[in-house]
């Protein structure tokens, strides 16, 4: 070994020396995991739940689209208990009254969909500087055909106007209706979309959800109406879908000739 | 307790191997992170993120015996994530200044070889993120070309090229900024 090398080395051990490490370091990482865990199970919670919750991402995913391309909302936040906040059909009235909004909910559908929860969510947009534009609860009601669920969502809060490129549309008793079929794919924290999938994502075609151990896929459905300045919107999805466009279509006429 | 052992326990999900490893690489890892990096605040989130990746991308590693490096790779890439994005200034003069308080007491040799030492760290840092990443790995952690080449995903002739063109750099400045200590120990 020269004496450069020798130079090199001993600059470099002073130098290192003059870093120490904190002693609370093993307490950090520990505290990173387990926050980490946390948030990962609460994903996974909710994946499973309903898929119920998932379904408020795939709607954020799909407005959040739309919403960047007009440069106005860029992210949706939204919060939802897995617990429902009313089990009756007969609190319905209470939980609109909580919210604000007229859900003209059945309690059950002709195809034999019924009530079993509702649900008071939380919901912020937010703009490009991550600031709040709108914040309010809404309502999530959940409706279940053997171990088939569709949500029905009504918001106080206008989320279709200016955002239906995404969607096809149709009239339902006097009132527009849209609707749009995604396809959802769960990854894990580290999957890179091809770029045939972020073509996809931007057609609006494609959401990509983080959080899985493994690739998981599935299919939903989704049909938005706006009445009063109040959004409806009645969301499905499955692995294997059991249920058509046409057959949620037949339930939103059911909501809207309520 | 082999490491091999170790790291599959890690795997098959036993915290306690976790934190044995921490244990025995968190010192040289850490130290690693503060020189590629050149400070303490942004070696600590080196450290903190290298670990925490690890812990949950443990089982994606095929070879337990490639532990070492596999963990020199996260930390590798974190550093480099962190110095790209900041593109931040070393704080020198705090490391200059701590080092001389030390200084008191010496010879004029030895005042004179730290001067010299201080040049040589003042290069180090200049260099291309890669060459002076290849400079610590070889000369703080006495690691070899090949171990390098692992850590750096990059052939054992790029290693090899790329420490021969930082030595010689070194070599250089030192000679130009102090040519009579040079004379004696280049």
């Amino acid at each position: 070994m020269e004496k450069i090398d020798e130079i090199i080395k001993e600059e470099l051990k002073d130098k290192a020396d003059l870093f120490n490490i904190p002693e609370d370091m093993s307490e950090r990482i520990s505290f990173q995991i387990q926050q980490e865990q946390k948030e990962r199970k609460s994903k996974m919670f909710k994946m499973n739940k309903k898929k119920a919750v998932l379904l408020v991402a795939c709607v954020v995913m799909v407005l959040g689209c739309a919403s960047m391309a007009a440069g106005k909302v860029v992210g949706i936040v939204s919060h939802s208990s897995n617990i429902p906040t009313y089990t009756q059909y007969s609190d319905l009235s209470k939980a609109e009254k909580k919210v604000g909004v007229t859900t003209y909910a059945p309690e059950s559908f002709t195809n034999g969909f019924m009530f079993k929860g509702i649900y008071v969510a939380h919901s912020e947009r937010m703009d490009e500087q991550n600031q709040v534009m709108a914040e309010y609860d809404y309502l999530e009601l959940e409706y279940k055909k053997d171990n088939t669920r569709v949500m029905l969502d009504v918001e106080p809060y206008d989320t279709i106007t200016g955002e239906q490129d995404f969607y096809s549309k149709t009239e339902v008793n006097g009132v527009n209706c849209y609707y749009t079929t995604l396809e959802n794919k769960f990854v894990p924290l580290d999957y890179e979309p091809t770029d045939e999938e972020k073509k996809a994502m931007e057609e609006g075609r494609l959401n990509i959800g983080y959080g899985t151990d493994e690739i998981e896929t599935s299919i939903s459905m989704q049909i938005c109406w706006l009445v009063d300045g109040n959004t409806y919107s009645l969301f499905y999805m499955d692995e294997e879908p059991v249920l058509a466009m046409n057959d949620l279509m037949k339930m939103v006429e059911e909501c809207i000739g309520k | 307790m082999e490491e091999k052992e170790i790291v599959v326990r890690m795997q098959n999900g036993d915290e306690q191997a976790f934190y044995e490893l921490y244990e025995r690489y968190k010192d040289s890892l850490f130290h690693t992170a503060c020189l590629i990096c050149g400070n303490q605040a942004d070696g600590e989130d080196v450290l903190q993120e290298t670990f925490v990746t690890a812990f949950y991308h443990c089982r994606e590693l095929k070879k337990p015996e490639m532990w070492k490096y596999w963990l020199f790779q996260i930390m590798r890439r974190k550093a480099f994530e962190v110095v790209k994005k900041k593109k931040r200034e070393i704080p020198e003069e705090k490391i200059i200044e701590l080092a001389d308080e030390n200084i008191t007491g010496q010879s004029e040799l030895e005042i004179l070889e730290q001067e010299e030492r201080h040049v040589i760290w003042k290069v180090i840092e200049k260099l291309p993120i890669k060459q002076k990443t290849i400079i610590i790995l070889f000369y703080f952690n006495d690691m070899s070309v090949t171990q390098i080449s692992k850590i750096m995903e990059c052939s054992e002739g790029t290693v090899k090229s790329r420490l021969f063109l930082a030595r010689n750099r070194l070599k250089k400045i030192l000679t130009e900024e102090i040519p009579d200590i040079s004379k004696s120990v280049v």
